[in-house]
């Protein structure tokens, strides 16, 4: 196996902040090196660095042997380095085949060969055993559709080197499995991957090498092969975390809303749960299986065709989201860039954009802002110089904290979380399952979607799954185990028992 | 006060404008006697009134990354709905009330074109202006209508000691403008809702309300402006806002409002007019034929927003050497 890049002594800094502090390290072809930390540690910057989106403070790399300075992304990409952005980057309003080619468009003369573009965007997408209608915009998709989308556009370009950044943060089993597979072809091609991830699991499943960040400082490169999880947590966090998952016994409450053979949109009906006070309630399944589309008709986001929602015993009508949240019902989106956060704005004010309205009659209260978001940075511990730094300027898995941070902030009485920790470390992950536990337990009541089994089979009382837009089984106690929810979340138990 | 804050001041905040505005003023007393006259100061003041009140006025609705294009149609209608009034006999109050009515319905109906039918502001609001452009017509067809009584002259050409009644108008209304859009909790969901609708669409503020608010606050200000138009003319006819609308729009965008939306502010676009006004003027004192004039508009346009963006690149490179230091 031949070092295709190497880096020397490379620093980054920020105003205020030192991402990378001489950080060694050398990748090779045919190899997966996985590169972990907790939020903030530096590792979407050590990739922007090598990707030519960002230059480095000081240090040099070496690409094939020779010093070599990535000067921009396009420099990157002409030395066949590309990259799955951990935020999703498409340009939402052009097709999906036009995000696949965008600025590599197949030509028939001087005209875009848009069949063949088309074409080739299904076979691509086929691959991961995605079938969707390649013309309509990537905006009517969900993220992890983008995510796919996204790395279908990087496999497309036939790189040398290809990293990904925390790609399976939003996709579920089944498309985890459909990209491992493809990493290890494209492994076998000889093509050097890079690979990001909180899930510790998949380290050991994918990965040939284990570097580790800490603090923007390099801990360590080692074989996979030499690593247990435990070692990898230690190295990552300096300290011991648990890696269970710890709820508070609660009394189950009275019921804070119910929904009664919802119909949305075509094909997806018979949707029927109901969520208690002092529960974790999880829905599972498949991407595209309409479990976002729940979650947003409850808020009135998507129209609700036929069937009808009880919240806290009264018939209610989801109109729009103001209106949901003036009732106590807020949801945690999961495309925290284009629905969560607006990256442009400060920490204080995303902290507060949701409430900041109920402060006052007419004034915007700038002050209270600041206080309000310097508790929840402390609260959470979010990673930031200060509440003004713009949110744009966080690591990724603290932007996410800074989503979570702004649906606590709302007091509702009921949350939906959508892929609540996507993006966030071990020790940050334990803190958001610690804050959502306290919620249930002060009297509130969450329903969470999440492709991440361990984490729903690990927090939920109840589990909902979800299959072709249908609610095809409620599991309860003892039934809750990662089997039985991809059993029914796979579909085979589904047409075995006839539902 | 140290460096890094006053260098944030000068370009963030846009301090470099009032440097601009007064090197035109040394420029043009240098050039001309007559600039620093008192009767030549409150000229350009009046001047810049009437552009003041539109560009505040519009000023939401680029900050909500929209933008107001029927401004100046809906001023010519609600300048001529005002004149109609008045020769009808009416008393003035009615002639107002009828004028301001034309100007917040044609607020709603750009607010329901943007907000409900979602039909973007660059060509609903096109579309509005001709509308309110044609029922001008249609209303005046090319009469003049003038000879208003005194009790309405006086609103725009009238003092209040040494000051002009026009340029109250423009301070109270732009003072206004400057507490609601800074100041105030709708302000900020306009500054939230132009930099990401989705995100603050799912974070509970309700955009549609905020693309209404925008609208009908920028025509409100247009029939204002057109009623002291025809005050000030003692005229009023169809095209009498016409030459308003790009003015309004480059003020604005002069005094550094984004039209990506959520970024600017109100100070911005005084200096925007003012910049804007001066030149008229100055183009006037220095006896440029008017035929010439918009040539020369044209090009310290487009001067001004090249500057910007360059201040801006300086800025983005002195932020990313500071990052290296
Ligand atoms: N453009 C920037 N301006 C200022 N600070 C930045 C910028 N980009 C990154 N940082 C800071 O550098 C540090 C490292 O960030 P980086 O995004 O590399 O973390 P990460 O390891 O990818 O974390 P995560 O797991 O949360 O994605 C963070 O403290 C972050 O706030
Ligand atoms: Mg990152």
């Amino acid at each position: 196996m031949s070092e295709i890049i190497r880096l020397e002594h490379i620093w980054k800094r920020f105003t205020g902040v030192t991402a990378l502090s001489d950080v060694s390290v050398s990748f090779s072809s045919g190899e997966v090196h996985a590169l972990v930390g907790e939020n903030g540690a530096g590792k979407s910057t050590l990739i922007k660095v090598l990707l030519g989106a960002y230059q480095p403070t000081e240090g040099r790399i070496f690409y094939e042997g020779k010093e070599t300075v990535i000067e921009s992304p396009r420099k990157g990409s002409e030395l066949g380095i590309e990259g799955v952005h951990q935020e999703l980057m498409l340009v939402p309003y052009l097709s999906v085949s036009q995000n696949i080619f965008l600025n590599r468009e197949i030509r028939k003369g001087k005209i875009f060969d848009v069949k063949e573009m088309n074409r080739r965007s299904q076979e691509l997408l086929h691959d991961f055993s995605i079938d969707i209608d390649v013309t309509k915009p990537v905006k009517q998709y969900s993220a992890s559709i983008w995510k796919m989308i996204d790395i279908a556009r990087v496999i497309n370009q036939n790189p040398k080197v290809i990293i990904f950044d925390e790609p399976t943060a939003i996709l579920s089993e089944r498309e985890v499995d459909s990209l491992f597979s493809s990493i290890r072809r494209l492994k076998e091609k000889g093509i050097a991957i890079i690979y990001i991830s909180h899930r510790l699991n998949e380290i050991g499943e994918i990965a040939d090498k284990v570097t580790v960040l800490r603090d923007g400082h390099h801990i360590g490169t080692l074989p996979a092969s030499e690593l247990c999880n435990d070692d990898i947590v230690k190295m990552m966090v300096g300290r011991d975390v648990s890696q269970y998952y710890s709820r508070s016994r609660v009394e189950r409450g009275e019921e804070l809303i119910r929904l009664d053979s919802l119909e949305l949109k075509k094909g997806q009906h018979d949707i029927s749960l109901s969520v208690h006070k002092g529960e974790i309630v999880g829905l599972a399944g498949l991407v595209g299986a309409g479990r976002t589309e729940v979650a947003e008709a409850i808020l009135g986001i998507n129209p609700i065709l036929k069937g009808s929602i009880t919240y806290k015993g009264k018939p209610f009508h989801p109109a729009s989201p103001s209106q949901s949240i003036k009732k106590g019902i807020y949801l945690v989106p999961e495309n925290r860039k284009y629905q969560g956060l607006i990256l442009r704005f400060t920490v204080a004010n995303n902290i507060a954009l949701s409430v900041f309205s109920r402060w006052a009659k007419f004034f915007y209260k700038g002050k209270k802002e600041a206080t309000v978001a310097e508790n929840a940075i402390r609260k959470l511990s979010i990673k930031t110089p200060s509440s003004k730094q713009l949110v744009n300027n966080l690591s990724g898995g603290n932007q996410q904290k800074v989503v979570i941070a702004k649906a606590l902030e709302t007091s509702a009485e009921f949350l939906i979380f959508d892929e609540p920790s996507v993006g966030v470390d071990v020790g940050a992950k334990e803190e958001i399952h610690n804050h959502m536990d306290s919620f249930v337990v002060a009297g509130g009541g969450i329903l969470m979607i999440s492709s991440d089994l361990p984490e729903v089979v690990g927090m939920c009382d109840r589990v909902y799954v979800m299959y072709e837009g249908r609610i095809v089984k409620e599991l309860k106690g003892d039934e809750v185990t990662d089997n039985n929810i991809a059993e029914y979340m796979l579909g085979s138990k589904v047409a075995e028992a006839g539902i | 006060m140290n460096k890094e804050k006053a260098y944030s001041l000068f370009f963030e905040k846009g301090l470099y404008r009032i440097m601009i505005l007064v090197v035109m003023c040394v420029l043009l007393t240098c050039i001309s006697d007559s600039f620093l006259s008192l009767s030549n100061i409150m000229n350009i003041f009046r001047q810049a009134s009437i552009l003041l009140i539109l560009a505040v006025g519009a000023t939401g609705t680029i900050l909500a990354k929209g933008i107001d294009l029927s401004l100046a149609g809906v001023m010519s209608l609600s300048g001529c709905v005002c004149g109609y009034v008045l020769n009808a006999g009416y008393p003035v109050p009615v002639a107002i009330l009828a004028a301001l009515s034309v100007g917040i319905g044609f607020g709603f109906v750009n607010g329901f074109l943007v907000g409900v039918v979602k039909i973007p502001a660059f060509v609903s609001t096109y579309g509005v202006k001709y509308i309110a452009n044609g029922l001008a017509l249609m209303l005046m067809g090319s009469n003049i209508f003038f000879g208003f009584p005194e009790s309405f002259l006086f609103l725009g050409v009238g003092f209040l000691g040494p000051v002009p009644v026009l340029v109250i108008w423009a301070l109270i209304i732009t003072a206004i403008m400057y507490v609601f859009l800074e100041r105030s909790k709708f302000g900020h969901q306009i500054y939230c809702v132009g930099a990401n609708s989705t995100a603050a669409f799912y974070s509970g503020i309700s955009t549609l309300r905020t693309y209404f608010m925008v609208h009908v606050i920028s025509s409100t200000c247009a029939a204002i402006a057109g009623i002291l138009q025809a005050s000030r003319m003692n005229a009023a006819q169809a095209g009498m806002g016409e030459s308003f609308q790009m003015l309004a729009v480059a003020s604005i965008v002069i005094g550094g409002t984004s039209m990506a939306g959520g970024e600017g502010n109100v100070i911005g676009g005084i200096l925007g007019a003012l910049i804007l006004t001066l030149i008229t003027n100055g183009m006037n004192l220095l006896n440029i034929s008017s035929q010439a004039q918009p040539l020369v508009t044209g090009a310290v346009i487009v001067l001004a927003v090249f500057l910007d963006v360059q201040m801006k690149h300086i800025e983005g490179k002195k932020a990313v050497k500071a990052a290296i230091a």
